[in-house]
Parts: C-alpha cells; structure tokens; sequence
C-alpha cells in the first residue's frame, strides 16, 4: 500500500499533538505537522513546519509533498488558561477564516479528504430536541449561547456550503460531545472540577461524552478509512448531569434557573468572564437534552468508541482525585526543565524558544494558536 | 377426606401436623418439604439447593418463604404469636429482591428452626435485630448509590431503581385510590412493539401513570410502558427530569418512532393539550385527534395500535374554567380553575378519588400497508378516524354501564 500524507495543522496544540503522537507509531503515513508554535515533543519521522495557515504558501505546501489527508486542528478557544486573551475578531479570523483558507487550499490542490473536529453543541439544547439527534438535524445552537459558538457555527456553515459545491475533496466533520479523560481540561472537565457545579434546580438533562483517547482514535479512525460529511461520536450509554458530578465525588449546587440566566445575560462583559468559569455552558444546555445518535458513526464509519460513558467518567473521576498530586509534580518537572534549559547547552531550538518567550521583534509575531479545549 | 389427604404433602410439620400445602407436582410433599429427607428439621435445606443462577434461587427462596407462611398461619393459634410471625415472614417476601442469596438462607434456616421457640428466646431477637440492620444497610446503600451517581440510565433516561421506589405509591393509587378496573390486558402483546392510543384526560398526566402501572402489575411479562409526554412538561423544573426517569419520553415523532423501532411498548395520546385542559362540560367528548401523526408512526414502524379507553380521570380534576389570561402571564399552555385549585394552594393538586375503567381493545394492525402508507393521506386519515371513533364508542359504552363517578358500580 502506498503512502498516505498527512498534514495536520495546529500540530503542536492538544489535540494535534495527541493525533500526531497516535498516528506516528503506525505505519504507512507520511506526517507533516504545522503550527505556529514548536511543538513538545518530536517524533519520529514526523516533519514540523512552522507557518501561519494564511499563508498563499499553503497550497504549495500541499501540492509539493503531495498531501492526501489534511486534519484541520486549529481552533482558538481562547479558554486555556494562561492563553492572551483573543477579541472575538481575531478567534473569527483564525478559526473561521483559516478554515475557509485551508478548504480553498485543499480544493486548489490533490487532496482527498479533510478531516475537522467539531462539537455537538451545535444543535443547540432545545425543549423540543428529540432524544439522539441526528446529523441532519437543524443546527439551533444561540450563537452567543457560549464563547466561540458562533465561530463553531459559521465553520459548519462553511463546510455545509463547500460540500454542496464541491465535491472534492471529501470533509468529514465530527461532532464530539463533552470531551472527558485523566488528562484533558475541557470545558465540561473544568465545570466538574468545581466543589460545587452549579445546575439547575429542577432540571436534569441527559449528557453524552467521550474519552480523550476516543477522540483521538476516531480523528485517526478516519484518515485511515476516509469519511464524509458529519459524524456524531460519542461513547455508549447516558448519563444524568447530575450523575456525572456526583460520580466525580461533587454535590451539584442548584441554582434556580430565572437566576442562572440572569446572571449569564445580564452582567456586563468583565464580570461575564466570573460567571463562565463557574458555569461553563449556557443555562438552556443544563436544562434541555442535547444528547446524539450514533448510527452514523457505527454503520457508515463502522468506529467504536473504546470506552464507554462509564469507563469515561470513572477515568476523569479518578484522575480528578489524584490531580493535586499530578499538579505538584507537573509543577516540578517544568522547574527541572526550565533548569536545564538554563543550563544547558545552547541548541537552536533553546535559542528558538527563549526568543519567542521574551517577545523577539525580530521574528513575525506569530497568532497565538491554541488547540480547542471546548468540549 | 381421603382424596384430600391425597392432595396435601405427606410432610409433618414441626408441631406435629399435617402439613396443608398442596403436593410439588407429581410429588407426595410440598416445595416446602421436598426431597422426604428435607424436611423442616433439616435446618440447612435451602443452603444444600442453592441454584446456580440468583434470579432462580431468588424464586425458589421466595416459594419458600411462601410455604412457610402458609404453614405457620396455618398452625393452631392459641394467642396471636403464630400471626405475628406471618406478618413477619410476609415483610421477609415483600422485601426479597433487595436480599442477598446468602443472608436469605440464613434467616430462612434460623424462622424454621424457631417456628415453635419462645419470644423469650435471645436468638429470635437476634435474628429480629439482623433483619432490621440488614434493612437498613439496604437502604443506606440506596442513598450512598444515589448520592454517588453509580447507578444506570437506560437509553431513555430511565432509571429502575427510582421506579422501584415509586412502585408501591403508584399500586397504592391504583388499587386503593381510584380502584381502577382494567380489562384487556391480553390484547397487549407478550413482546414487540406496540402503540397504545389512548384519550387524554384529568389536567395532569395520571392516566398515563395508571395506564402503565396496570399494564405492569397484570401483563404476564410486566411490560413498561412509555408514555409520549406533551413538550410542555419537558419545560418545567422538577417534573421534567422525573417524567424522564420514570421512562416517559417527550412527544416528538422521532422519539416514538425510535421506541417503537427498539420494540418497545408506547403509550401515546392524541388529543394532545386540548385533551388535558378539557372543561368539565366537555368530558369524554374526544378532542381533535391531531394531524394523525401518530397513526404515520405506527405505519412507518408496523407497530399494531391498539385503542385503549379511560373512564374517570375526567373526573379527578374537574375543570370548570380556564383563566386564560393567567396562563397568559404564566406560560401555560392553559390555567385550571377546578373546586380545589388555586383556591386550597398546594391541596389542589390532590386529585379526587373517582372511580376508573381502562380498557384496552383489540388491536388495529398496521404492518399489512407497510411504511410507505405513512404517505397516504387518505389511509391515514381513515385509521385515525378509525381509532378515535372505536375510543369514543368504548368510553360510551363504559359511561352507559358505570352508575356513579366515585363508587363505581
């Protein structure tokens, strides 16, 4: 079998890495990594490229190394903390105008597919969503229900309208509910991490979610087979919201609702930022279910999830446990590597990030890529 | 006499009589005092059969338990202590499931070796004092489960501990409260999928809940029923979430047809809204049926519909009035005045105990048009006046027969 090049872009954020991480201990790819940061850690036979997605240079990229497969990582959350805080036009500009560039980019050149991650929130939670909604289904999401929702929503627009145009190459977007495992911090990761997730009292949605590794396994699962179109993919089996925090060890604090939307809408923007780190979702996604089917993603990506919601949540559960001894020797660790660096030899690559650490001028300032840590 | 004798199990009872129970199949004694070597002075009989499976030792234990009811209530009671005991046993059954096989066994061995000991015996209070910790542990291991979340979700949302909790109210209202009658559980099939269509009544959904319990407490297999509920429900603080683990699912064409494609069985009623908030004055008048919705999701699935008939509920809130503008205000769909709400506060939800018939008819195949009739307009619109008319003349016929609202006939 031949080659198969892959170029994944945002290499160097969470999930970039993770994927490029994946795929380099198989065997029959190519992989070219892009970000605008160095990435961590190298691996083997994996090419990095360091270079903004606006870049006209893009195409040349993909129709020199002759890309087959392009997995579309970046996103700016903005979320991640110790991230600089982007304006809403410069997440616009990366999110959705870089992909727009690297769908123009791929159709310019011989690419086949285009793999993106996107997230159930799109549907929107709704009083009338049936339960398990289907990839069909409208997308009702409130564009300012969260931060970046609408960027998530003008890129599935964006993908919609290219596929009804071109019908190469094949995109397929994958919808993943709340994101969870020993070592992510989504969003829903960080709102069961609270002593006390706040809820809504009186109402106890259904909520889906899935491993870290799933994640991971199905970006992988589908540059290895191809797919088009969206996908849902979420790990077997339900669980109450309310479930999910008490198997974490929390208690949920319920906030009566009229409360909880009223401070979500109504405080001005500095104090809105309060408000989303206690309550990550909108108020209607603790009410309403948002819950998908998955038929898509067993008949026609024939991807099983490997853990299920339950497995899931007692991973997150027990690392959750252990994460104030996980946090001291992580602290330790980048102490000792800072040391080193310190005291090291100067390699290129010390030279290369202590410049971008102290704000070289000399250098392009590069856009702050951050990978998505939204679920 | 001596045919009788042939009938009951040859075994002798520890006070020395004939045991009354009737004979194991084919055997000459009891499951009580079978095999002749076990009988009850054997102390560890159950301990020696324990079957393999739990559910079956659980069956066994619970015939057991059964035989030794009967057999102390049945002994010469010179004061109430023999009745006592029964009473005691019977608390034993009724709380079997949540025991385990070998504590089972234990207080199984320990009642029959202490069917005839003295009160004053300290084993008895012993055992007395191990039940009731057990029932305790039982239960604080209820609460840890809840308040740890390690419990399970059905696909739907429904939750079968929280349903076992419940269970004992629902059975209170349906045999106790409105005594309801319900005729036609075998037109329910034993499996597979079903849609029961039934009229709508009583403000709140309590026909529904009395529809499901009967179907579970007289159907041979226990079926669940799910009810559609009205969207509205799924708006409102607390009655959303329960509607959702007792395993009603909002109704959406979607979600019926994905019950109905599981086999399961599905309780839907058409008149939707208009049937709920019907006046008073209207009762038992069916209300619009729809666009037929439901009857396009019977033949898009083959599920046979099958009518059933409410006689009742539409007395349990009696709706004199609808203060529209305060459902206005409030976003409600509608706003009751009945003789107890809003006047008497929080007591106007008590519904009025009426007396109930369900009935279940015959059911009305679908599968012989095949999914493509959901299409037919005309098919759909007859099967729909086809069920609405067999619903209208069965609580007709019922109306006719009942003489009085709350005592029935």
């Amino acid at each position: 079998m031949a080659e198969q090049t892959v170029l994944v872009t945002g290499a160097a954020g969470r999930w970039g890495s993770r994927l490029v991480r994946h795929l380099s201990k198989r065997h029959g790819y190519r992989l070219i990594g892009l970000d605008l940061r160095d990435p961590q850690q190298q691996f083997e036979g994996v090419r990095f490229v360091r270079a903004d997605l606006t870049n006209p240079q893009l195409v040349e990229l993909l129709r020199t190394e002759r890309v087959d497969t392009v997995v579309h990582l970046v996103f700016a959350s903005g979320l991640e903390p110790g991230s600089p805080r982007l304006s809403s036009e410069e997440a616009f500009q990366i999110n959705v105008m870089g992909t727009h560039e690297v769908l123009a980019a791929c159709y310019a050149s011989n690419v086949r597919q285009v793999v993106l991650k996107s997230s159930t929130i799109v549907y929107g939670a709704q009083v009338d969503n049936p339960l398990y909604l289907r990839e069909q289904a409208p997308l009702r999401a409130r564009r300012s229900a969260m931060p970046n929702l609408r960027d998530r929503l003008e890129i599935e627009s964006a993908v919609d309208a290219f596929r009804q145009r071109h019908r190469r190459p094949a995109i397929a977007i994958l919808r993943f509910p709340g994101i969870l495992g020993p070592t992510i911090r989504s969003s829903l990761a960080r709102y069961l991490a609270q002593p006390a997730p706040p809820t809504l009292l009186g109402f106890d949605p259904l909520y889906q979610i899935i491993h870290e590794d799933d994640v991971v396994a199905a970006l992988a699962h589908v540059v290895e087979h191809g797919g088009d179109g969206p996908y849902n993919i979420a790990a077997d089996g339900v669980l109450a919201l309310s479930q999910l925090i008490r198997r974490c060890g929390r208690q949920p604090l319920p906030v009566a609702h009229p409360l909880a939307s009223w401070l979500q809408r109504l405080l001005p923007g500095g104090r809105q930022q309060v408000i989303r780190e206690l309550l990550p979702f909108d108020a209607d996604y603790l009410r309403y279910p948002w819950i998908v089917d998955t038929r898509r993603m067993r008949e026609e990506l024939q991807f099983e999830p490997r853990y299920t919601a339950d497995e899931t949540i007692q991973a997150f559960a027990s690392a959750l446990r252990l994460r104030p001894f996980a946090d001291i020797i992580e602290r330790r660790r980048q102490a000792a590597r800072q040391f080193q660096k310190h005291e090291g030899p100067d390699d290129d690559d010390t030279i290369a990030i202590a410049g971008e650490q102290n704000g070289d001028q000399s250098l392009p300032k590069p856009l702050p890529f951050q990978q998505e840590e939204q679920s | 006499m001596s045919e009788d004798q042939t009938l009951r199990c040859q075994a002798l009872t520890r006070s020395g009589n004939q045991c009354r129970n009737r004979p194991a199949n084919g055997a000459s004694y009891c499951r009580l005092h079978v095999p002749a070597g076990r009988t009850n002075s054997s102390s560890n009989g159950a301990a020696e059969h324990a079957p393999s499976s739990s559910s079956e030792s659980l069956s066994r234990l619970d015939m057991l338990l059964a035989a030794l009811e009967e057999e102390i209530r049945a002994q010469p009671a010179p004061d109430d202590r023999p009745a006592a005991m029964g009473d005691l046993i019977a608390l034993i059954r009724n709380t079997l499931d949540r025991w385990t096989p070998e504590l089972l066994r234990n207080t199984l061995d320990f009642l029959r070796q202490n069917i005839n000991s003295d009160y004053l015996d300290p084993d008895f209070w012993r055992g007395l004092a191990m039940i009731l910790r057990y029932q305790l542990d039982a239960n604080t291991d209820l609460v840890k489960r809840r308040l740890r979340g390690t419990y399970e979700l059905d696909p739907f949302g429904l939750d079968y501990e929280l349903l076992e909790l419940v269970k004992p109210f629902m059975r209170f209202m349906y045999y106790r409260y409105w005594r309801v009658e319900m005729t036609g559980v075998e037109h329910v099939p034993e499996s597979g999928r079903a849609l029961l269509v039934a009229n709508h009544s009583g403000v709140l959904p309590w026909d529904g809940a009395m529809i499901a319990t009967g179907i579970m407490e007289l159907h041979p297999s226990a079926r669940l029923v799910r009810n559609l509920h009205l969207t509205w429900f799924s708006q409102l603080p607390f009655i959303a979430p329960l509607l959702s683990r007792f395993g009603q699912v909002q109704a959406l064409p979607d979600n019926a047809e994905r019950l109905l494609n599981n086999d399961e069985l599905v309780c839907v009623f058409p008149e939707g809204l208009k049937g709920v908030g019907k006046l008073y004055q209207d009762r038992y008048k069916l209300a619009r049926f729809g666009r037929g919705g439901f009857v396009k999701i019977a033949l898009r699935t083959g599920a046979p519909m099958i009518p059933v008939a409410v006689v009742g509920a539409e007395e349990i809130h009696p709706m004199l009035a609808n203060a529209e503008p305060i459902a206005k205000i409030l976003g409600f769909p509608f706003f009751p005045l009945t003789p107890t709400w809003p006047w008497l506060g929080p007591l106007g939800f008590i519904p009025l105990p009426s007396k109930w018939y369900i009935q279940i008819g015959e059911p009305i195949p679908t599968a012989q048009y095949g999914p493509e009739g959901a299409e037919d307009p005309l098919l759909v619109s007859q099967l729909t006046n086809r069920v609405r008319d067999t619903i209208q003349d069965m609580l007709l016929k019922k109306l006719e027969e009942r003489s009085g609202v709350f005592l029935g006939e």
